[in-house]
């Protein structure tokens, strides 16, 4: 059978129709295929393979398709059309000293990007991830400080289009293997996770590793996605994604305990689902992270091992403060929920007192919480520190949190901060212990142990014991054992949960002369 | 002389490859496109961006290898050549899900080998094993794509490949290239193309075939027909 | 299609480059975006329109109209005939003007004009009726579906080219370009000049006309086409447009006419590499206007100045201009002209840039730099700088020396707010003393803060609700 038809006012120069006749000539259930502009010459050409000559100029494309006993003239149209596509990216490729794109839609024109990658300042993410959608791609934004009305409007687009928004605010997510913004290097495996919290999202993925467990993709949400006004929109998306993958086996979702109505709805919707899912909310009465991995492990029947850990025991508790000084702004979270009481002042213990005795990984395992623990992300407002971020108290710093990288790289890339407020913290005598978080994995700091263990050499020298949460894969570029091996000489007790070393820290703080 | 480092995705499989002491192997393809040597039996090859993704492929971003002067060693983690150093930065997962039973399908392409070995295979037959491989032209013989596809097919519906895994693990090392024989061994645990997941999955959503086939059957001269009739052959009911 | 979670991913990266390097380094390609902040101020505005629902579906209905339109050149006819103009009726180019403001050139083509109208008898006398404004009126050929060359003053007696969209019927004219030096359109008018119009009205016109209507339309959009293939770019280079539209109309010209009559017409028009100028311009507006009133489309329709504004219009924001002070164009002189000499920007001939041709297809007609400035890499330069602006490329008008790539076409306010990168004019200078003439030729660029306010424009009347399903859908 014949086909026919004129394409008016499309062009491509007679070397590229060269090639396109001869890609659909050969395609399935062609016989023979003729694409090229309707000159005189052509038309001849036409006419001699036996179609019938159509009623066009040379400005206009000619199709001729001869279609064999099980060919299909949609199948065949496909592959002119697809055929003319490559030639189009070609030509654009082989463009001779492209100057780079300007525009996050200039880019990814003519690109096969399968996602795009947005970290500009915050007043302009919106634009650049809008581009990113009407070009149909997933977009992970970096970037904080958008809008709310903006992340709405944003995850309202992506709804329509069914595509995914990782963010705003989302620094940790891994898709075909590969980790964007602050991750880890993983291994394929059945767990497909969703988070709301970049270190969270860490800390699970790292224990997961040492588990032996990997997985199928991590996708970030950004911070505000489980909140009331987006209502889990990016969550709902990432989850279906995973769902209808069949290598993902277990779908986790890590957040802080969402809303109340977007909590219910999330559940609702996972009942939906074909694949089962795990809820690893951290927030107080609830389990921590490192229960959170172990349920995991244990809903795929794997065994849990005994976490990692590295360097001797300190010697002895010492009276005073806990003072801990985070990167990851979930990890500290953690390690207030644990050692204080989440949000209630002045009534030790409370915080234990869920009725699930049995659970591994509740506060209040250890027999005693430390009482209220102040901060620059406090879990109440009444525990918040003042400008000077110091008091005599427990307390723990997020250096992460935006304030205090105002003009300055995230601490997981620039320790400067921390390791002068560590210096500081060694020589304050209330100080009894320090409780630090190491984030190891692609984009963080190449060799965090060689600025830090000097200066935790330097600490326990003068007795006060450091406890380490070294969150990291066997195959992390900063190679996982050669820096817990570092911070250990250096006299830490490296734990590779955050929960463990967090129990660890407040066990060391010594009973006499706590209020 | 400190070596480039050139960065690389590859499975599980291929890391461990390259653990162990730094020495030579002999080189058993070199191209502008791909490089393979042979490490005690085991090939595993470093392949520029758009060449086809052999699952045994440290896969880089590279356009071209460049034209590679002296020997090629692997250790330490890594592939070593003239000033390179390719190393394992990310891990992919080569292998086809477990999806399950799918319905059967076959291809409409035909493949120049024996009608009585393609018989053979369907029914599951150690003797279809013996007969394909190393049977045709090149580094992948089509007799060897066909036993590959038919192995993928049965991984992913979850179904033993039997007799005839047994004798393409006893023999093929010895009927065939060490390249083929390493690409059947990781077919044997559902290692493959990126082209045969895809039309598995799209089988298995029954959507998308059509496109997928077409990509499959774009591959290498005969080597996409091959695996495809081999895929079509693994998940025939007949045994 | 291949399965979303496991093929393989390559990455567009906005922003920091930290997060590239970390993609590099896994061995997945990455394409650096080179972002920089936008213009000032326009932040806000930028992410309204982003967020404006109607645009992504506005401006593809915009190109596509554009891109459909075919303009072919179908009578030649008396502007008082084409337009209703009267004997006091001018139009000139550029956005709207008064003569208070109005540049030597201009002003001395509508002294001119008067004259040859026979309103006056010494175009030197029509000044203080110019000035009162009584008797005469003035609008912008824009208006009047017509485009006009330097001051392109447009009078009653003007024989006009009249080119026609075949699939809606629509029309735009432009008038026939009188050649090179003393000249109307560039404010000359000493009797030289206006003989000379007289000619063309009485001769020259009806004599196009008759071949024009022997020879059938002829496809100008088709000319364009394969001027860009032989390195012209149709705003300062036309020759070979110019020898093309000769070649057609050649047999039925010889037809129309006394032969004495056909020989100068065509010693006239030889002689002159700009004519086809006149003809590429409201071909360019043909299109254009096709893509005029989308609504929540931010593609600009026209570019014009008027030798004291340069103005845009915008498809979402109907008729408004957006004017700012039109600038001096930088390049090389003829003869002992310098800077001094040269008159700010002036023309319709900007609207063959908004069509994607001129500046924009520079890569095209590399010899330009010869008479614009700058080396043959900053005409390629300048081509694959203006794909950034725009929305689409031509699939009719494409580049040779960057792979037969389309021209890049339909400029995109959003774009150029967000870049800083204005759209690239090339352009002959004027003299700013009335008829001196062509002084050289330049590269020119918008005044830039009519694109914010164009972009303003746009974020006021911008969609902004939300969709009825809302953010907690699905």
């Amino acid at each position: 059978m014949n086909h026919v038809d004129v394409r008016r006012g499309a062009y491509a120069d007679s070397v590229t129709l060269m090639q396109v006749s001869r890609s659909v000539a050969t395609s399935h259930g062609v016989d023979g295929a003729m694409v090229a502009m309707a000159t005189p010459l052509n038309l001849d050409l036409l006419a001699g393979m036996g179609f019938e000559p159509p009623d066009a100029s040379p400005n206009d494309m000619v199709v001729a398709i001869r279609l064999g006993p099980d060919g299909e003239l949609d199948e065949a149209l496909s592959a002119v059309d697809a055929a003319l596509a490559v030639a189009r990216r070609t030509r654009a490729a082989g463009a001779v000293e492209a100057a780079p794109h300007r525009t996050t839609a200039t880019a990814l024109r003519d690109s096969d990007a399968t996602l795009a990658l947005v970290s500009v300042p915050g007043p302009y993410a919106f634009v650049e991830a809008m581009d990113a959608l009407a070009a149909s791609r997933d977009v992970m934004v970096f970037s904080d400080n958008m809008p709310l009305e903006q992340e709405i409007r944003l995850k309202s687009e992506a709804a329509e289009r069914d595509l995914l928004v990782m963010g705003p605010d989302c620094g940790t997510a891994v898709v075909g293997g590969l980790g964007l913004g602050f991750a880890n290097a993983t291994r394929p495996g059945p767990v497909g996770v969703v988070a709301a919290s970049g270190t969270g999202c860490q800390q699970l993925l790292c224990l997961l590793d040492s588990g032996g467990v990997g997985i199928t993709a991590a996708f970030g949400v950004g911070g505000r996605d489980l909140s009331e006004p987006v209502g889990g929109v990016s969550t709902r998306q990432a989850m279906r994604r995973l769902d209808a993958d069949p290598a993902t086996e277990l779908i986790v979702v890590v957040s802080k305990p969402p809303a109340a109505t977007v909590a219910t709805e999330l559940v609702s919707y996972a009942g939906e689902l074909s694949t089962p899912a795990e809820f690893v909310l951290l927030g107080a009465g609830e389990p921590d992270l490192t229960a959170g991995a172990e349920r995991v492990l244990a809903a795929l029947d794997r065994p849990t091992p005994a976490w990692p850990r590295w360097g001797e025991r300190a010697a002895s508790t010492r009276v005073g403060y806990l003072r801990g000084l985070y990167c990851g702004g979930t990890l500290c979270d953690e390690a207030m929920l644990i050692a204080g009481q989440a949000g209630e002042t002045g009534q030790a213990g409370q915080a234990g007192q869920t009725g699930q005795a049995g659970q591994t990984g509740q506060a209040g395992q250890t027999g005693r919480q430390l009482g209220p623990v102040r901060s620059n992300i406090p879990l109440s407002p009444e525990l918040a520190l003042d400008g000077s971020l110091t008091a005599p108290a427990h307390l723990m710093i997020d250096f992460g949190d935006d304030a205090l990288t105002a003009g300055r790289a995230h601490p997981m890339i620039d320790p400067t901060l921390r390791l002068e407020r560590l210096a500081a913290e060694a020589a304050d005598p209330d100080t009894a212990v320090l409780l630090l978080d190491v984030v190891l994995g692609h984009g963080a700091h190449p060799d965090p142990a060689a600025d830090l263990a000097p200066e935790v050499a330097a600490t326990t020298t003068r007795g006060v014991p450091v406890v380490i949460a070294l969150v990291g894969t066997a195959a992390d570029p900063q190679d996982l054992e050669g820096q817990a091996t570092a911070l250990a000489d250096a006299g830490a007790e490296v734990f590779a949960s955050n929960a463990e070393a967090t129990r660890r820290a407040v066990a060391l703080v010594g009973t006499g002369g706590l209020r | 002389m400190t070596a480039r480092t050139v960065p690389a995705a590859a499975s599980t499989w291929v890391a461990g490859r390259l653990r162990g002491p730094r020495r030579s192997y002999p080189v058993v393809a070199v191209g502008p496109h791909a490089v393979y040597v042979d490490v005690h039996g085991d090939c595993v090859g470093v392949v520029a961006r758009d060449a086809v993704a052999l699952p045994i492929g440290l896969r880089t971003t590279l356009d071209r290898l460049p034209d590679i002067k002296g020997p090629v060693n692997v250790g330490q983690g890594r592939v070593w050549f003239d000033e390179y150093a390719v190393a394992v930065t990310r891990i992919v997962d080569p292998g086809v899900p477990r999806l399950g039973p799918l319905p059967a399908w076959s291809t409409p392409v035909p493949v120049d080998l024996p009608a009585s070995a393609l018989r053979a295979l369907a029914a599951a037959e150690a003797s279809a094993a013996l007969e394909l491989l190393g049977r045709g032209d090149g580094l992948t013989p089509s007799g060897d794509d066909v036993l590959a596809g038919w192995l993928v097919a049965r991984h992913t519906t979850g179904r033993p490949s039997g007799e005839v895994g047994a004798a393409v693990a006893t023999h093929a090392a010895d009927r065939t290239t060490s390249l083929s024989a390493t690409l059947l061994g990781r077919a044997i645990v559902g290692e493959a193309i990126p082209q045969c997941r895809d039309l598995l999955t799209a089988l298995h959503a029954g959507a998308g075939v059509d496109g997928a086939l077409a990509a499959l059957l774009a591959v290498g001269h005969t080597s996409g027909a091959a695996l495809a009739a081999g895929i079509s052959l693994g998940l025939e009911d007949a045994a | 299609m291949t399965d979303p979670l496991h093929r393989e991913p390559s990455v567009v990266a906005t922003g920091v480059d930290l997060l590239a390097d970390a993609v590099d380094a896994q061995a997945a390609p990455v394409t650096r975006v080179d972002w920089q902040p936008p213009m000032p101020g326009t932040d806000d505005d930028l992410a309204t329109v982003a967020g404006d629902r109607r645009r992504p579906a506005a401006n593809a209905e915009a190109v596509r109209r554009m891109l459909d339109v075919s303009a072919h050149l179908v009578d030649v006819v008396p502007a008082r005939e084409a337009l209703g103009l009267g004997a006091g009726d001018f139009l000139h180019a550029g956005p709207p003007i008064t003569w208070e403001r109005a540049s030597g050139p201009m002003r001395g083509a509508l002294m001119g004009a008067c004259a040859l109208e026979g309103l006056v008898d010494d175009p030197e006398r029509a000044a203080p009726m110019l000035a009162t404004g009584t008797q005469v009126s003035l609008d912008p050929c824009h208006h009047h579906g017509a485009v006009g060359p330097m001051a392109g003053v447009v009078s009653a007696s003007m024989w006009m080219w009249v080119l026609e969209d075949p699939a809606s019927g629509r029309r735009t004219y432009c008038s026939l370009n009188e050649g090179l030096g003393k000249v109307l359109r560039y404010g000359a008018y000493s009797p030289d000049v206006l003989d000379r119009l007289r000619w063309m009205s009485t001769t020259l016109g009806p004599l196009l006309q008759a071949a024009v209507r022997r020879a059938g339309p002829i496809d100008v959009t088709a000319i364009l086409t394969q001027m860009l293939h032989m390195g012209d770019e149709a705003h300062n280079r036309n020759r070979s447009g110019t020898l093309m539209l000769l070649r057609d109309l050649g047999p039925a010209l010889v037809d129309a006419g006394a032969s004495g009559d056909v020989a100068e017409a065509i010693r006239f028009i030889g002689g002159n590499d700009h004519f086809f100028l006149n003809l590429a311009m409201p071909a360019c507006k043909l299109a254009l206007d096709a893509a005029r009133d989308v609504e929540g489309s931010t593609m600009v329709v026209a570019m014009a100045r008027n030798g004291t504004d340069f103005g845009i219009q915008v498809s979402g924001t109907g008729d408004r201009w957006f004017t700012g002070p039109a600038q001096v164009p930088e390049g090389l002189y003829l003869g002992d002209y310098g800077p001094d000499d040269a008159n700010p920007d002036i023309g319709d001939s900007a609207i063959t840039e908004t069509a994607g041709l001129g500046g924009f297809s520079m890569a095209a007609a590399p010899a330009i730099v010869r008479f614009v400035g700058g080396t043959v890499p900053d005409a390629l330069a300048t081509t694959r700088r203006m794909y950034e602006i725009t929305l689409a490329e031509s699939p009719r008008w494409s580049v040779p020396t960057l792979e037969f790539r389309g021209a890049p076409t339909g400029i995109d306010v959003s774009l150029v707010c967000r870049t800083g990168i204005v759209p690239q004019i090339n352009t002959g200078m004027a003299g700013r003393v009335a008829g001196v003439g062509q002084v050289g030729a330049g590269l020119v660029t918008p005044p830039a803060e009519i694109f914010p306010a164009a972009l303003a424009e746009l974020a006021a009347s911008a969609d902004r609700q939300p969709s009825a399903s809302g953010a907690r859908s699905s």
